[in-house]
């Protein structure tokens, strides 16, 4: 099927692009340019907080408060140095977040503990406490590709590398409670329920494997939707294959959908709305804004992204969504002076 | 003072000249730019101070090799990218975009990105020898991109650069061609990069912080220092337009791309970070309350006389015309700056009767003493040339040249 022309638009022409800086304007600075190239995002459980990781030897965690009253961001640090930042999630932990950072440093692979509490209103009243948890063995090469709690937070799975290490986190500590050869991931864990997580492998096959790791099964193996890029939607998975098409997976049918081409490549980062629209940023050097929506056969390009509060920033390279739960994206500006950047997509018309 | 304006009257759909430069040979080289007209290319100018008139010397599609007619956004610009190599007596232009295709009226670089039939092919770099009268060399050097603003560290024989789109700052060996990108600095060009006497680059970011770059640990670095504005303004878009060097002190003055803009003056080798002063604002009180066009609050065409004074062109507009209503008349008025009393002093407007005249974007001075500035905002362009009674034709010209765009 032939793709459409390409645009000879403007900027973004649907919804609303708001760029954060990884700093409180007026208060504190950015964290040098060339470490504030955002790759990873979480949300907390409170639905509050975005965590940002960026990429580097010397990776900086970053809060960003989008929500409420309190509108800055924090930087936490490096949670350890010279490592790069793998993956983070988070679990609520009474009056503070605690989370759970997988780091690739020169020495092997560490997942590293940080606890943030929120106490009062201000900025000057925000504690962070660092405890650093190193695995017991050394894994020399870039091994790590995700990193998944539990729902309850107790669990927690590290996937890559034709590995996959299941955890348990009490309090203050980390068990390793089995380390399984598995076959090699692509992208994002998925599927998270109280039973136990997804992933996609190289050669399209979804996999399913239970917290203690003693259930893994395959639940669908494609043959021609080999995945280049995995992200976790609220139904399964959306995935892109190498010659740009979307795949859908549904985790409770446990189907396939064929969901259109993006024109544009690579795609550098997708995400799933819950009402069923598919968004994702793809070209080379300077991405384009794409949105799928159900039954189309080519994602429609809306632009390039640009911010305009308080200053113009133009955003030209990102490396993850993330859906909000009002129906926001959350973007990972993975460019040098990367903010983070919030979508608001437009209505659906009834 | 003596003026006259000199009309690009063989190119016109020029509509633009966005680079004056002394070159090695002391004569006056000129961007005749044509960035409205789909299907156009700059061409390179020289000031005839005998004859005084225009030579037009090469259309930059044809030694590029990036035809006009192409169908891809085309080479239309050089925009404050002409630089002194005096050791070869070369000049070094740098292509810069925004012409659109043949056919076409206007041309957006974010949409067209991956276009593979318009998108811009690229800034590239031409090496005229003023000696020889010849182009010696041309190369693509910024792939996919324009070059902003260019600067050379002839000892290293480095150029450096901001691309546009991307607002990347990068860095050229002339000498291995090799190009290296130091990353994205902003959203918003710079539209100068200055040069220490360690060959040390520099320039603002958007949030109007100093940047510096240090060639030896190739490290790109923000310094603490805001570019001065006024108090009802942040600090954003506080990119400088123009900077030149006293030659004597090494001190650099600047004037921002921003409304309301302030003079400034760089001691980069004042304590580890350099020195930054704020020496008010140059051009006319306004209501603050009223949006005002960078393009027409506005400072440009700094040179650093022979006579130890420094020059500018700045706009002056009657009241009627702040804000968007442009009803108003504007004019380019040449000031001149004395750095030890601090006196400010005019000299006279510059007009063209071609459009309006307020915007001036660089100027140059040759080596015996004519002074060129460029204009925009009129179809064809042109520049000024001045005389100015009792200025001294230079000892050294070698001493005065500006080693940036």
């Amino acid at each position: 099927m032939k793709p459409p022309p390409p645009v000879n638009g403007d900027f973004v022409s649907e919804g609303t692009f708001l760029a954060l800086p990884p700093c409180f304007p007026g208060v504190s600075v950015s964290v040098e340019a060339a470490a504030s190239r955002i790759h990873r995002l979480c949300l907390s459980p409170s639905g509050k907080f975005v965590y940002a990781a960026t990429r580097g030897p010397d990776a900086h965690l970053i809060q960003f408060a989008p929500k409420g009253s309190f509108g800055y961001a924090v930087d936490l640090g490096c949670p350890c140095e010279e490592a790069e930042i793998i993956a983070v999630t988070a679990r609520s932990g009474g009056e503070a977040d605690e989370l759970l950072t997988a780091m690739a440093t020169p020495e092997g692979t560490r997942v590293v503990q940080m606890r943030a509490a929120l106490l009062g209103h201000g900025i000057q009243e925000w504690h962070v406490v660092k405890s650093d948890i190193r695995l017991h063995w050394e894994f020399p090469e870039f091994w790590g590709r995700d990193l998944m709690l539990s729902p309850d937070g107790k669990k927690a799975a590290l996937i890559g590398g034709g590995k996959c290490l299941l955890l348990t986190w009490s309090e203050n500590s980390l068990k390793i409670v089995r380390e399984m050869v598995v076959s090699e991931s692509i992208g994002r864990l998925f599927g998270r329920t109280i039973n136990g997580f997804s992933w996609v492998d190289r050669i399209g096959c979804v996999w399913a494997l239970d917290w203690e790791g003693k259930a893994l099964r395959v639940l669908f193996s494609a043959e021609n939707q080999l995945p280049a890029l995995v992200s976790p939607s609220d139904l399964g998975a959306v995935w892109v294959d190498g010659g740009g098409r979307v795949w859908e997976w549904l985790s409770d049918s446990r189907e396939v959908l064929d969901r259109g081409w993006v024109s544009a490549s690579p795609v550098q980062a997708l995400c799933r709305l819950p009402d069923g629209r598919i968004y994702a940023f793809a070209g080379e050097g300077l991405s384009h804004w794409y949105v799928l929506e159900k039954g189309g056969d080519w994602a429609r390009d809306l632009g390039v992204a640009v911010s305009t509060l308080s200053s113009r920033r133009y955003g030209f390279q990102f490396g993850d969504l993330l859906a909000g739960a009002d129906g926001e994206i959350y973007a990972a500006e993975n460019d040098f002076g990367g903010h983070l950047w919030i979508y608001f997509p437009p209505l659906l018309s009834a | 003072m003596d003026w006259r304006y000199l009309e690009f009257s063989e190119r016109p759909h020029s509509d633009s000249c966005w680079s004056v430069q002394t070159g090695p040979d002391g004569r006056i080289y000129i961007a005749c730019c044509t960035e409205h007209t789909g299907g156009e290319t700059a061409t390179v100018v020289r000031y005839d101070e005998d004859r005084d008139r225009l030579e037009y010397l090469f259309d930059l599609d044809e030694v590029t090799g990036d035809l006009r007619d192409s169908g891809r956004a085309t080479q239309c610009k050089i925009h404050y990218s002409f630089v002194p190599d005096p050791e070869r007596g070369l000049l070094h232009a740098a292509t810069h975009l925004s012409g659109p295709p043949k056919g076409e009226t206007r041309y957006n670089p974010w949409a067209s990105w991956s276009d593979p039939r318009r998108a811009f092919r690229g800034s590239y770099l031409v090496s005229y020898d003023t000696a020889g009268d010849a182009v010696v060399e041309s190369r693509l050097m910024i792939p996919k991109e324009g070059c902003r603003c260019l600067a050379f560290d002839a000892r290293r024989r480095v150029l450096y650069a901001v691309t546009y789109p991307r607002d990347h700052f990068v860095s050229y060996d002339l000498s291995r061609g090799e190009l290296t990108d130091h990353g994205r600095v902003g959203s918003i060009n710079t539209q100068c990069i200055f040069l220490d006497r360690r060959g040390r680059a520099f320039f603002f970011n958007d949030a109007g912080f100093l940047l510096r770059f240090d060639p030896d640990r190739q490290r790109l670095e923000q310094l603490p220092h805001v570019y001065p504005h006024e108090p009802y303004q942040s600090a954003w878009h506080g990119v400088i337009y123009d900077a030149v060097q006293n030659p004597v002190t090494g001190a650099v003055y600047m004037v921002p791309w921003k409304t309301h803009p302030h003079l400034a003056r760089y001691w980069p080798d004042d304590g580890p970070e350099g020195r930054l002063e704020d020496l008010g604002p140059v051009t006319q009180p306004r209501d603050a309350r009223e949006l005002m066009s960078v393009n027409l609050d506005h400072v440009g065409g700094l040179l650093w006389g022979a006579d130890h004074k420094l020059y500018m062109v700045r706009s002056e507009w009657t009241s009627e015309i702040c804000g968007w209503h442009r009803k108003g008349t504007t004019s380019a008025v040449l000031m001149q700056w004395e750095a030890v009393s601090g006196a400010w002093e005019s000299l006279g407007s510059l007009s063209s009767d071609r459009g309006q005249d307020h915007y001036v974007s660089r100027g140059a001075v040759s080596a015996r003493g004519t002074m060129i500035f460029g204009k925009i905002l009129t179809s064809p362009a042109g520049v000024y040339r001045t005389r100015i009674a009792g200025y001294p034709a230079m000892v050294s010209p070698r001493d005065y040249l500006r080693f940036w765009g």
